[in-house]
């Protein structure tokens, strides 16, 4: 049959990356009607029954959904439920809801329905599209409760089919979390944002997904072939050859860029004179855990921990710090994880220490400075991290120490830690490495003397360069005076790296310098062994690595040691390593 | 209102968690907009963006401290 259909295109918002053909299937799923009905005053009791049952279940459910999106993608994929099991508690929704049943005696359902379509035009009024945005959330909600009342069946069901596009008006987060992405190759709808939740979900799962498209859950056939790029945001029904030539295209360029990013990051990082350099990612959410893996990273160099307490008002237990730490060991298994602990205060600190207000709280109770006062928030995350040692070569690092004690004293209290586990019966490396943080010139001058009591040493560039100059890094208005390459930085930098070479032990670096070619080549040059880079920075930093002559890196370094200010030290360093910086994808700082 | 995405589905949770634990009644303010502090659903309609102000008000045996700690929260940006 010539009768071919000709390509219908859509153009839609982009909300997840990546190109996919299938086949579609429409999902029609809508809010159910609800018959307005009115019980006898003897039911009433019946049907505040059917309602809290019906909120007990949708709660019961919903927590369930959030550990298995914890597991699946990660603790904050995970809060984004977290409002819908709060509306369930919600005084506006539960007490209308029942003030309904009771006064004007309406079934639950329909009691339920209304009240929420009265929330939903309240909402509506604002106009506004953080709001607008979270009706999505309103609506995944109410489903869940209506289905519940009315004993209605999933609307979600996709069959046994394999390279299915879904196609609908909207999606719900509900439905995007616990998609098959076996079988699920993209998404294309009608309405949602890039900052609907379901397009979050959609995003962390890697599914490519355009939205905003105008009526394509209408126009669209189940069985049709199509192609979703969610990149540009285009989308076609029925590609016809020319169409089908650009997918391909599109498709290989994509494979491409991704082969390269999986050619850049299976080679090792040395040097052309075969220098080893060890390249780690820093983390912040464990679920970066499988993004640092896929680029290449040697093991976590920092992995930050206070994603557990801020923004909460009760502090972590040991059981979900422990699933943290573990998950991020077993990813890494065999390599080495330096995970920090509690790095709080300055600006940052936990609702539920409520913290007194300080003058100058950068120069404040902040980082181990925190312990004396805390002991049993630190006890117990020095129990998840020993317990994690059990599942990969977990490290932990101290940070802002600047003196020996403050070393000892967590020694200490990790002592009591392994006590205790060991009298549990829990298992636990004995051979844990304890490290500090060399944050402030303190630190740094006196590097010998903390390295004598510790297994590593990581200078923390960021920190370390705004207590040298005494320049607050997040001051716009200073920010021309927040200059890494300042030669008392660079002085304290190769002060640390002899330090941790004369006593044997690794000198690792973290913050943005490390990122930056230049300033990666100065930390290598000055003797720094191992970096540790936000995971997007890797490659780029990896490439460099391979590129260049540690001889000559470490000339140039040294030369830049004895520069008289950082225009010199820039200066030098040019002329010694222009070439090598001149080829990294951005340009050299 | 520091943290650069407002107040959105995230930082509404955890205000209205840190609200609900605490006896005293709680009313946030913003513009012409009065919300219990208590509900989600409130506290997500006022749509407050990077710089907007909030005004909390409790009222209480617990008032004091139920408005430190929110405005604590508000003001570190909700740790983001």
């Amino acid at each position: 049959m010539s009768d071919v259909a000709p390509p219908t295109v859509f153009e839609g918002f982009p909300v997840a990356e990546g190109i996919a053909r299938g086949t579609v299937r429409r999902i029609e799923w809508c809010i159910p009607e609800v018959a307005h009905t009115v019980v006898q005053a003897a039911s009433v009791d019946r049907e505040l029954g059917l309602f809290r049952a019906a909120l007990t279940d949708a709660r019961r459910q919903l927590e369930v959904l959030k550990r298995e999106t914890e597991v699946r993608l990660g603790p904050v994929e995970a809060r984004i439920f977290d409002p819908q099991i709060l509306m369930l508690d919600d005084p506006d929704v539960v007490e209308g809801t029942e003030r309904y049943v009771a006064e004007n005696r309406l079934a639950a359902a329909r009691a339920f329905h209304w009240r929420m379509l009265e929330l939903k035009e309240r909402w509506s009024q604002t106009d506004h599209p953080m709001v607008l945005d979270r009706l999505n959330d309103l609506a995944d909600l109410k489903l869940r409760v209506l289905n519940r009342l009315l004993a209605l069946p999933e609307p979600w069901d996709l069959g046994g089919a394999t390279g299915v596009v879904v196609v609908a008006r909207d999606l719900t987060p509900s439905f995007v979390a616990t998609l098959d992405t076996d079988r699920v190759v993209a998404l294309a709808t009608d309405e949602g944002t890039r900052t609907s939740h379901w397009a979050i979900l959609a995003r962390s799962l890697q599914i490519p997904a355009v939205a905003g498209l105008n009526r394509v859950s209408s126009k669209a056939r189940d069985g049709q072939v199509m192609v979703v790029d969610g990149r540009s945001g285009r989308v076609v029904i029925d590609p016809d050859e020319r169409e089908a030539e650009r997918f391909e295209s599109r498709r290989s360029a994509i494979l491409g860029w991704r082969r390269e990013i999986a050619a850049i990051a299976r080679e090792d990082a040395v040097t052309l004179d075969r220098t080893r350099v060890v390249l780690r990612a820093n983390l912040d959410l464990p679920g970066e855990a499988r993004q640092a893996r896929e680029h290449g990273a040697d093991g976590i160099g920092l992995f930050r921990t206070e994603f557990l307490v801020v923004g909460r008002n009760t502090a972590p237990g040991e059981e979900e710090q422990y699933r943290a730490y573990r998950h991020v060991a077993e990813t890494f298994a065999g390599r080495p994880m330096l995970i920090r602990t509690f790095d709080l205060g300055g600006d940052k600190f936990p609702v539920f220490l409520r913290a007194p207000a300080e003058e100058n709280p950068l120069l404040g109770r902040r980082g181990v400075r925190v312990l004396p006062d805390e002991t049993t928030l630190f006890l117990t995350q020095l129990r998840a991290m020993l317990r994690a040692t059990a599942h990969g070569d977990v490290r932990i690092m101290v940070p802002l120490v600047n003196t020996p004690e403050e070393i000892t004293s967590v020694r200490s209290l990790l002592r009591t830690a392994a006590d205790q586990l060991r009298r549990e019966g829990l298992p636990f490396s004995e051979q844990v490495k304890l490290g500090a943080m060399i944050e402030t010139p303190a630190a740094a001058l006196q590097a010998r003397q903390l390295a004598a009591h510790v297994d590593f040493l990581s200078i923390g560039t960021n920190d370390l360069v705004q207590y040298t100059l005494a320049v607050d890094r997040t001051s716009t208005r200073l920010a021309h005076l927040f200059d890494e390459l300042h030669p008392a930085v660079l002085r304290q930098i190769s002060m640390v790296a002899d330090a941790g070479r004369q006593a044997g032990v690794e000198v690792n670096a973290c913050g943005e310098m490390a990122a930056r070619p230049l300033g990666a080549l100065l930390l290598l040059g000055l003797g720094v062994e191992a970096l540790s880079v936000a995971w997007p920075s890797l490659l780029e930093i990896k490439r460099l690595v391979r590129r260049c002559r540690m001889s000559a890196v470490r000339a140039a370094a040294s030369a830049a040691l004895h520069a008289s200010a950082s225009c010199d030290v820039r200066r030098r360093l040019d002329e010694s390593l222009g070439d090598v910086l001149g080829s990294s994808f951005r340009s050299g700082t | 209102m520091p943290n650069r995405l407002g107040m959105h589905a995230r930082p509404c949770a955890e205000f209205v968690k840190l609200a609900g634990g605490f006896s005293s009644s709680i009313l946030v303010v913003r513009n012409e907009m009065r919300v219990n502090g208590k509900s989600i659903m409130g506290v997500l309609m006022l749509a407050a963006e990077k710089g907007s102000s909030l005004t909390i008000t409790a009222d209480g045996s617990d008032a004091e401290e139920a408005v430190a700690a929110l405005a604590n929260l508000v003001r570190a940006g909700f740790d983001e």
